[in-house]
């Protein structure tokens, strides 16, 4: 009888101590099944060489969408 | 994205500006652009803010020296002032071997009081096409 009682709780205490895990990996594969875009840019910093003040540079940036959905620019903030 | 910097204003100094782009990347929601690099005079102007201060019906000037640096020269083609009433403008050409042009400006205003004027300079260079020299006037009684 002694055995059974401490077979049963060692039981119920693997079950508490797994479920945490079990859960978390559950929603871990539900997150990465979720389609997301995932914005890459190779080259985030533009040095320019030396230029007479007055000029007017410009430059293109390219911003890469690695995800399943489309990525948005949803605000620029310059300073 | 496209970029424009403009750099004036950054003669003699290094340049650094910074652009956060804002996406719907759950990971990676702010995005740091950044730009920098030297930008290098092409004029000297001193001083580049003339003031007039003293005693009314007292003689007001001040002479302001234009230099094109030697990689960027330029020539003034015209000037004028934004309020005649206040300023009187002299300008004379660089002699030989000289490149500095001088701007003489003197006070017209006779009333005490503070005003605010601006010469402008028109040059055929295509980086500077116009300088603005400003003038604070402070004529007392």
């Amino acid at each position: 009888m002694k055995n059974i009682k401490f077979l049963f709780l060692g039981g119920l205490v693997f079950m508490a101590l797994s479920m945490p895990v079990w859960s978390l990996e559950t929603k871990a594969e539900s997150q990465a099944d979720v389609p997301v875009p995932v914005a890459e840019i190779a080259e985030p910093e533009y040095r320019f060489d030396a230029v007479p003040e007055g000029t007017k540079l410009t430059h293109a940036y390219v911003i890469q969408n690695k995800g399943t959905v489309p990525l948005e620019v949803v605000r620029v903030k310059t300073g | 994205m496209n970029i424009a910097v403009a750099t004036a204003g950054y003669g003699g100094k290094t340049l650094s500006k910074t652009i956060q782009v804002y996406t719907s990347d759950p990971i990676q929601k702010v995005i740091s652009l950044k730009v920098t690099g030297s930008v290098e005079k092409t004029v000297d102007i001193e001083p580049n803010v003339v003031r007039l201060t003293g005693k009314a019906q007292t003689e007001l000037k001040a002479v302001v020296k234009v230099v094109p640096m030697e990689k960027y020269p330029f020539t003034i083609k015209e000037f004028s002032v934004k309020n005649e009433k206040n300023l009187e403008v002299v300008l004379t050409a660089p002699g030989k071997g000289n490149l500095a042009w001088e701007i003489m400006v003197t006070n017209k205003q006779n009333r005490p009081g503070r005003y605010f004027d601006m010469i402008t300079l028109v040059t055929d260079s295509s980086l500077q096409p116009e300088i603005r020299i400003n003038v604070f006037g402070n004529i007392l009684e």
